[in-house]
């Protein structure tokens, strides 16, 4: 609809350029010019037509005749159904000038244009309109005696860093030009300004807002749709986990989950509960790695009273607490090699005993069993009993590090500015480029859980419509300097990335496709289709499929 | 308006503390939530933190029906424990609104 709608314009509008090349002079004044097409939006209306001639009221022999008339009732009919319009609501540019005189003069030039100024002599009440986010776009003359028209430039992307400021001067020099566009400005703009260039900045400028709102409420859509019980994630190994997590969850008894710390380990579990068939029994977690052994199984099995000091009363156990629903054991790896063997017990045959009690009870649980630790060096280490291993890796999903799935950062930090802005109390629209770049640039060590608190610290510092360097958490702000050290570092494109990071993991491996595709966090399948996008034989080799 | 002192974190118990310490390292540690009339809440860590530094605590409860949330809090520094680990006093975060309050950095 919108590409028939685009085509329809481009025709409308030629088709208007030939024939009111054929009016008399009064009404080719109010020509449509290809550049004051608008873009398509859904949510803006024609509320006030733009152009009096093409108003379904005007009498129809305001024309030459019913032939033309008609076409335009007709394209008039159409254009109010598919288009939309005024993109100049949502922008008011501010004024900055001390000389009255061409203040007023380019006031009164963009209010024909359309816009609805502000002007102002005063720096101060400029800089207020930017704070409060009512203009994101100034014209500031050079007249400016105090402050500097650089200073105020300084001073204004200070305050917002997406605001487009534009320097007027009438000493126009390539130098200052330059000078202007490397500090921040937006353009350096020639006195008398040349009318047909100032419209097309406000429109271009008008559309580019008008299409980040559509591009974020797309975002909301998207960021709603790719949500999976709480966990957010569009890459490819995202996908796979929420697909392989849909299957096993109607069907396990015990899963084991391999991830580094803060990946979403509890989140997981819960989603697995939740669209398990047992989802309306209860579901425990227990960290075991916060706890000393004897609390811990007090903790798991229960106590009955006098068991031991300070038990002064008979408590149930969180086996028993979750009987028909599900357990989720946290770093599972972290218990002691006793511990180990009590687990064992309740996974071989469904029984508990609770501390100090003679009596053996039966359990039935679902087991979710998460580590951060590699569980096999584990066991030929000798801190991991083997057959507890192979109990609780009979099903087993990787959730891969936030490091490896950069991807998902940009639906992450929308996901946690909602939640933040929600929380707080704010309205913080999203980042600055410069603020998106420092995060994609960050290696995250600590996962989804350091990226969600470093949006919560920004959303608590931030004070304007968007978090930039400065909200974010100091050695982040340093990042970008640290970065520049990097001699191997190259701008290459996530795609290269990809590529060469395979072939390098692949190497390590020997070739071993399963392996490396393991080590990279993604499905077998996935790697192969990585490997023939990027023009490599996929026939499987002796190694690889021996693997 | 929401801030660390209207959600949740009334009760003491096993809390998971999140932030960077001093040397601008992430780190979680797991720690006993504290509270008295004198010092207020308060946890022990490991690690020292910068002056202001703040940090994220989020309960650990076994049996609750949902995820529970980090609650940011400024952390002040208190003393050392006998075992040589620090201890803080956790101060309500409010969250900045206008930005004519603060110095722009």
């Amino acid at each position: 609809m919108a590409h028939f709608g685009s085509n329809f314009l481009h025709f409308f509008a030629s088709s208007y350029d030939a024939l009111s090349n054929r009016l008399p002079r009064k009404f080719q004044e109010h020509r449509f010019h290809a550049a004051e097409r608008v873009p398509l939006s859904e949510e803006s209306t024609l509320a006030r037509p733009r152009f009096p001639w093409l108003s379904p009221n005007r009498p129809k022999e305001h024309l030459f005749g019913t032939t033309v008339a008609s076409l335009w009732d007709m394209a008039y009919a159409t254009y109010k159904s598919v288009v939309v319009s005024p993109i100049q609501s949502a922008l008011t540019p501010c004024i900055l000038d001390d000389d009255p005189t061409e203040r007023d003069s380019l006031a009164h030039l963009i209010t024909d244009m359309g816009y609805e100024p502000a002007s102002t002599a005063d720096a101060e009440e400029a800089l207020r309109l930017i704070r409060t986010g009512r203009c994101r776009l100034v014209f500031a003359s050079t007249h400016l005696e105090n402050p500097d028209p650089f200073d105020f430039l300084d001073r204004a992307l200070r305050c917002d860093p997406g605001v487009h400021v534009m320097i007027m001067t009438a000493q126009y020099t390539l130098e200052g030009a330059l000078e202007a566009i490397r500090r921040g400005a937006a353009d350096f703009l020639p006195k008398p300004l040349d009318h047909v260039r100032l419209k097309r900045t406000l429109d271009d400028l008008a559309a580019l807002y008008d299409q980040r709102r559509r591009v974020r409420s797309l975002e909301e859509q998207l960021l709603k749709d790719l949500e999976f019980h709480g966990i957010v994630g569009k890459s490819p190994a995202m996908l796979e986990v929420f697909d392989f997590t849909r299957k096993v969850a109607r069907h396990y008894t015990i899963v084991l989950r391999l991830c580094q710390t803060g990946a979403g380990k509890e989140l997981v579990a819960r989603a697995i509960h939740q669209i398990s068939p047992v989802s309306q029994q209860r579901l425990a977690v227990c960290n075991c790695s916060a706890m000393v052994d004897t609390l811990l199984e007090s903790q798991l099995f229960g106590h009955v009273r006098g068991a031991f000091t300070g038990a002064t009363d008979t408590r149930p156990g969180l086996f028993e607490y979750a009987n028909g629903g599900t357990v989720f054991l946290d770093e599972v790896g972290e218990t002691s090699l006793p511990m180990q063997a009590k687990l064992l017990r309740v996974i071989q045959n469904r029984e508990i005993q609770r501390v100090g009690s003679p009596e053996v009870k039966q359990v039935n649980v679902r087991l979710i069993a998460a580590t951060n630790r590699d569980l096999r060096a584990e066991v030929l280490s000798g801190r991991f009993r083997e057959d507890l291993f192979y109990r609780l890796s009979s099903i087993q999903i990787r959730i891969p590090s936030l490091a490896e799935r950069l991807e998902d950062i940009p639906l992450l930090v929308q996901f946690f500015l909602k939640k933040y802005n929600d929380s707080y109390g704010k309205n913080i629209a999203g980042l600055t480029r410069r603020a998106q770049t420092v995060l994609l640039q960050h290696p995250w060590p600590g996962n989804v859980r350091e990226l969600e608190n470093v949006i919560s610290t920004a959303c608590i510092t931030a004070t304007g419509d968007f978090i930039d360097i400065s909200d974010l958490p100091e050695h982040l702000q340093h990042r970008s300097t640290r970065l520049a050290g990097d001699e191997d570092w190259r701008p290459l494109s996530l795609d290269d990335v990809r590529k060469v990071h395979i072939q390098k993991v692949l190497q390590m491996c020997n070739g071993n496709r399963l392996r490396a595709a393991q080590i990279l966090g993604i499905g077998r399948t996935s790697l192969y289709r990585y490997l023939k996008r990027d023009g490599h034989d996929v026939r499987p080799h002796s190694s690889g499929a021996a693997a | 308006m929401a801030n660390s002192e209207t959600q949740s974190l009334t009760q003491t118990g096993m809390v998971e503390v999140s932030g960077w310490d001093e040397d601008e390292v992430f780190f979680v540690e797991r720690s006993e939530l504290g509270k008295d009339e004198h010092a207020g809440k308060h946890v022990t860590l490991k690690r020292m933190l910068s002056e202001g530094a703040i940090i994220f605590v989020r309960p650990i409860q076994p049996t609750a029906l949902y995820h529970a949330n980090p609650i940011p809090y400024e952390a002040e520094f208190v003393g050392c424990s006998p075992e040589g680990n620090h201890q803080f006093r956790l101060n309500g975060v409010l969250p900045r609104h206008n930005r004519q309050d603060y110095t722009v950095n």
